[in-house]
């Protein structure tokens, strides 16, 4: 053997392919990819693609599950508007579609990944087109870098994500008795009109109140005004040992909304309940019915059409206003933070399942890990599950122990919904449910 | 700790940053407390950075995710082909100095050693919290009305607390005084320069301690958590918990973890995530049962398990007093005022609340003292279906020397894993009798029975064990022995039997009674053909009667060919000896059978509607609780007595378990 050294061949530049993957209607484009494929159209072998029965199908935990586990780009592809084969899949699509991106827009998540698109099964050139077209966009982008590093976080640094005192102000003081409210509920109970109130006790120790119900009369002088508490008494009608109905609750203008919310999904029946509606200053205006208390409380509501509070649109102009990368910098910070107690779910008057995706493990669509893709994947899919539905009562903001900004994401999907399709969460307990519904001239402009 | 060697000495707030600076120079990694939006948070000190939160309130936060993150990986997995490595995670080996923290946040690690250190040492933890020192800082006031350190023994003023205690002098100075060797190593990095000696700190550390009250008695708080175990209190008091884990994930001492993976490609990673017996999924069973069904019996746990189990079995109470749970919680629960109602009226008792199990004679501790997380590569050898739904695998060891070092004892389990989807637990289904081999038997259920039933002849998975006690089959040699299962119960009772039949000689008249809803859903069925050869044993089958047209219950009739409807009332000795096949529940046949109590063992094991009802009729039958015998299957994830779940009072199921007593379980609470 020579010694003699030979410089060693230079490897091939290697180009970047990137991984697609392709979530598609059976009827339509899985047609209309067959149909490239016979008739010899060329496209590059970049997109695996997953066939689904109906665009409808498309949950965004399968989005989000393939960007996790390292996809660069994904495409969502179905029939044309009118030519659903179920006849309305691919309307309510559209409309999760549009939420969907406005909710990675505010992430900061590269919008240019995630695309959308109609192809039917005559347009097998389309579809070739199409996902040449993507394949080169995204070979041009290169690997989606900031989701694989998201992705590979699999535990967390030692307090280095640390939570912000925000949020940590001093305890909220006693809610005071109220001799109005206090007589009226005694009533009611002794005349057995309702079985059980659900109202505001204290907390012996801190002088909070709680969210709490009774069943007897005489207790009726443990109730007290819930002053500036933050938390929703609705969230206590699927109580599993409140099962007594017609039940009373103590309604402000934050439970109005929920109730309005829960009966546009006929979940709740009115006649199960008896409102006693108190006003954001403390007076008790007695048992009202649904109209009236809806109308005495809006007051309270100020000059707030999505609820929210005026921190927290403030807060939302801000994110929004910052560059996408800063955006998602921001919200990886914020996710880090996440113990994952579902302290946001469970206080929440609207997360009601009976049992929550994310205790679901067969198939278990996202990590329960508090890591970054468990966490990401938790909160993009609280807050879509949400989308239409959220009312802005904080209830969540001020359960969290760490202090994540979860009730901006609320207010961007309310922004969203309310943008797009003139949706207002809670506010009208007739109109239909956002995302239960749709309207054939639903305009959007992303999808090809 | 030693006591202190020299005495407290006059830093000021710029030496104690600039000594931050010094243990970050000299390699030490610094968690403080920061200032942040008007409040204090634990954070590792980037360079530069000063604690701007020192002495200043609690943090939101405890710095528990300093020896117990979050999420952390205990092994990784990785498939090429068929094969799977396992790998352990690098531990952590970084020198961290907790600075500044309170003395509730100090006292939480020495809490958690006992825990993470009898039998089976964690070595995630341990390894965190040998890397750790702690620079402890005096409260002068408590933080706000939460504080309730001194009701747990802690002291506020945090006196010996930590490797340095620096106590806040009235002009924002510091006293600082080394309680042990690692102390006096950290206050020799203080930066050079004139320190006088600190006068006299007991009057400041008296006012302190005379700040915070203490608001129950712990050791009433112990007896009343007993004496009220059964108690309409925790209805009342659980009914604003909304099922989160804040108190828990807060808490600087709760440990409860869950264990998890995830597979991407061919690459996958096993975590210990923190759980919390808030949530109703924690003791939730495959099969539906929850031994604690309702928020109240999660609340009462949370409190017995701080006040009663863990002082009992490892000598500290599993609470240090900080707070959190009272100040974070979204609903307002109140430990404090819940420990001062149970412990109002309840005198203090001396000993043990719950008397301990004496269960089978302990099993020493087995080897991988490594990383005791990492599963046996193991090989199916053979799959047989049992059922329509069940199935048996047997395994091999893939490494000769693994196998070489292996042995389990009757009635031990393991944690099975089918990789890139997780652990069940199962008892090991074949005796050590029946030596190359181990055998397991399940019900498709769930995630992971799911994909262990997709594994076929030559795949791996996985095991961990043996865990936990045995049958003490030796005190039996000569008695009779009757066996009664029901359903999916026999398997983890086939050890015992196999060692019995195989060792029988040593051992009486052995029966079998053993039933399941039809004669399909019997197991084992090959081996229940060879039993019914047998001429010393006598084995009863039974399965349910006929179920009624309307839907409604079960008639009298027989549902099968060839099962007998079992004569009722059947008296003693009325059962034809030639007739093995019947129609009947389990108690209904063990009263037929009836076994005499002479000289006999029960071993038991079934649902738990069955187990109640059958052991009604052994007792009728004269049968005490010390003759019955059963094995326990909780919901387990690390089998190691770390986990927390499968806990029934202070007993550990994974290692005091699985065999007990009936009188043993009588004397534990009712939670099964």
């Amino acid at each position: 053997m020579s010694t003699a050294t030979s410089a060693p061949a230079q490897p091939p530049a290697t180009t970047f392919e990137p991984k697609l993957v392709a979530f598609v209607c059976k009827w339509c484009t899985y047609a209309g990819a067959d149909l490239a494929g016979t008739s010899r159209q060329l496209y590059p072998p970049n997109v695996r693609v997953i066939k689904l029965p109906c665009t409808g199908r498309i949950d965004i935990a399968f989005i989000i599950r393939a960007f996790s586990q390292g996809a660069d780009g994904v495409i969502v592809s179905g029939c044309h508007p009118g030519d659903c084969h179920y006849s309305a899949g691919n309307f309510r699509a559209r409309r999760r579609w549009t939420l969907f991106r406005d909710l990675l827009d505010i992430l900061g998540f590269d919008l240019r990944r995630f695309q959308c698109a109609w192809i039917s099964a005559a347009e097998g050139a389309k579809w070739a087109g199409t996902i040449r077209a993507f394949t080169e966009e995204m070979r041009a982008l290169g690997p989606y870098t900031a989701m694989r590093e998201l992705a590979a976080e699999h535990s967390t640094p030692r307090l280095a994500a640390t939570p912000p005192a925000a949020g940590d102000a001093p305890p909220v003081a006693a809610g005071s008795a109220c001799p109005e409210l206090t007589s009226a509920v005694h009533d009611a109970l002794a005349a057995g009109t309702v079985k059980a109130v659900i109202g505001w006790t204290v907390s012996p120790t801190l002088r909070r109140p709680r969210p709490d119900w009774i069943t007897d009369a005489d207790e009726a002088v443990r109730l007290v005004l819930p002053g500036a508490a933050e938390g929703n008494l609705a969230r206590l009608l699927r109580h599993p040992q409140l099962k007594a109905r017609p039940v009373g609750m103590v309604v402000r203008f934050a439970e109005m909304q929920a109730l309005n919310v829960l009966r546009q999904e006929g979940q709740i029946a009115p006649a199960d309940l008896v409102l006693f509606a108190v006003t954001g200053d403390g007076r008790s205006l007695g048992v009202l019915g649904w109209d009236a208390a809806l109308a005495a409380l809006a007051a309270d509501g100020g000059n707030r059409p999505l609820g929210f509070a005026p921190a927290v649109d403030h807060e939302l102009d801000r994110v929004l206003a910052l560059p996408a990368d800063e955006r998602w910098r921001y919200w990886r910070g914020q996710f880090a933070r996440c113990i994952r107690c579902y302290a946001c779910r469970n206080s929440c008057p609207m997360c009601g399942c009976e049992v929550c995706l994310a205790d679901k493990n067969q198939p278990q669509w996202f990590p329960t890990a508090a890591d970054g893709p468990g966490n990401f994947a938790w909160h993009i899919i609280r807050a879509f599950h949400l989308a239409g539905r959220c009312v802005g009562c904080g209830a969540c903001q001020a359960a969290c122990p760490t202090g994540v900004a979860v009730n901006l994401l609320g207010a961007a999907l309310a922004r969203s919904g309310h943008a797009h399709f003139q949706h207002r969460a809670g506010a009208d307990p007739l109109s239909p449910p956002l995302q239960a519904d749709f309207r054939t001239d639903d305009r959007e402009a992303f999808i090809k | 700790m030693s006591t202190a060697t020299r005495s407290a000495i006059v830093i000021s707030r710029a030496d104690a940053e600039r000594w931050c600076a010094a243990l970050q120079a000299a390699g030490r990694r610094v968690v403080a407390p920061v200032s942040n939006d008007g409040g204090v948070a634990y954070a590792e000190l980037t360079a530069g950075q000063v604690p701007s939160g020192l002495g200043q309130g609690l943090a939101r936060q405890s710095p528990k995710e300093t020896w117990f993150p979050r999420t952390e990986p205990i092994l990784t997995l990785d498939r090429q082909g068929h094969e799977w490595t396992l790998a352990d995670p690098a531990l952590d080996q970084a020198r961290v100095v907790l600075f500044g923290i309170r003395a509730c946040d100090a006292a939480a690690p020495e809490i958690l050693a006992p825990l993470f250190g009898w039998d089976w040492h964690d070595p995630f933890f341990e390894r965190r919290r040998a890397g750790l020192a702690v620079v402890t800082v005096g409260c002068a006031k408590p933080a706000d009305a939460a504080c309730f350190c001194a009701s747990v023994g802690i002291d506020p003023a945090g006196a010996g607390a930590g490797d340095v205690t620096l106590t806040p002098l009235p002009d924002g100075g510091f006293a600082a005084e080394a309680n042990s060797a690692a102390g006096e190593e950290l206050l020799a990095l203080l930066p050079t320069g004139e320190r006088p000696a600190a006068g006299d700190l007991e009057p400041i550390r008296a006012a302190a301690r005379a700040a915070v009250p203490v608001r129950f008695d712990r050791e009433a708080a112990r007896a009343g958590l007993a004496a009220r175990f059964s108690d309409p209190l925790w209805e009342r008091a659980a009914r604003a918990c909304i099922a989160c884990g804040t108190c828990a994930f807060s808490c600087p001492v709760c440990h409860c973890f869950d264990i998890q993976e995830e597979l991407c490609g061919c690459h996958g990673i096993r975590q210990k995530n923190w759980d919390a017996c808030a949530f109703p999924h924690f003791t939730l069973h495959t099969s539906g049962h929850n031994p604690r069904p309702d928020q109240g019996a999660r609340w009462r746990q949370r409190l017995n398990h701080k006040f009663r189990y863990y002082p009992e079995k490892f000598g500290q109470t599993l609470c240090t007093g900080c707070g959190r749970c009272l100040r974070l919680c979204p609903a307002g629960m109140d430990i404090v005022a819940d420990l001062k109602t149970v412990a109002a009226g309840a005198s203090p008792v001396v000993g043990p609340t719950v008397p301990a199990t004496s269960a089978g004679p302990a099993v020493p501790a087995a080897q991988r003292q490594d990383n005791p997380y990492r599963p046996y590569r193991m090989r199916v050898a053979q799959v047989r279906d049992e059922t329509p739904d069940v199935r048996t695998l047997r395994l091999e060891f893939i490494d000769p020397a693994e196998a070489a070092g292996f042995s389990f004892q009757v009635g031990q389990f393991g944690l099975y894993s089918a990789f890139g989807e997780g652990e069940s637990t199962f008892c090991v289904a074949s005796s050590p009798s029946r030596e190359g081999y181990i055998e397991c038997t399940f019900r498709q259920a769930g995630r992971v029975t799911r994909a262990l039933r997709r594994l076929d002849v030559g795949d791996e998975m996985g095991f961990r064990g043996p865990y936990g006690n045995r049958f003490p089959v030796e005190t039996w040699k000569g008695k009779n022995l009757v066996f009664i299962a029901g359903g999916i119960a026999l398997p983890p009772m086939r050890c015992v039997i196999q060692w019995c039949l195989d060792h029988r000689a040593d051992y009486g008249a052995i029966s079998i009674i053993y039933g399941a809803r039809t004669s399909r859903d019997l197991v084992y069925k090959d081996e229940l053909a060879e039993w019914a050869r047998r001429e010393d044993l006598d084995l009863r089958l039974a399965i349910d009667w006929k179920p009624r047209p309307d839907g409604k219950g079960l008639s009298d009739q027989p549902a099968e060919e060839g099962w007998l409807a079992l004569p009722q009332p059947a008296g003693a000795g009325g059962l034809d000896p030639k007739q093995r096949r019947w129609t009947a529940f389990v108690p209904q046949l063990v009263e037929a059978v009836h076994p005499s109590p002479a000289n006999t063992v029960a071993v038991l094991c079934g649902p738990p509607v069955m187990i109640n009802f059958t052991l009604k009729t052994l007792k009728s039958l004269g049968f005490t609780a010390d003759q019955v015998f059963t094995t326990l299957e909780n919901r387990m994830k690390c089998g190691l007595g770390k986990c927390g779940r499968c806990n029934v009072g202070p007993v550990y199921v994974c290692k005091e378990g699985p065999v007990f007593t009936a009188a043993e379980i009588e004397r534990l609470p009712p939670e099964m």
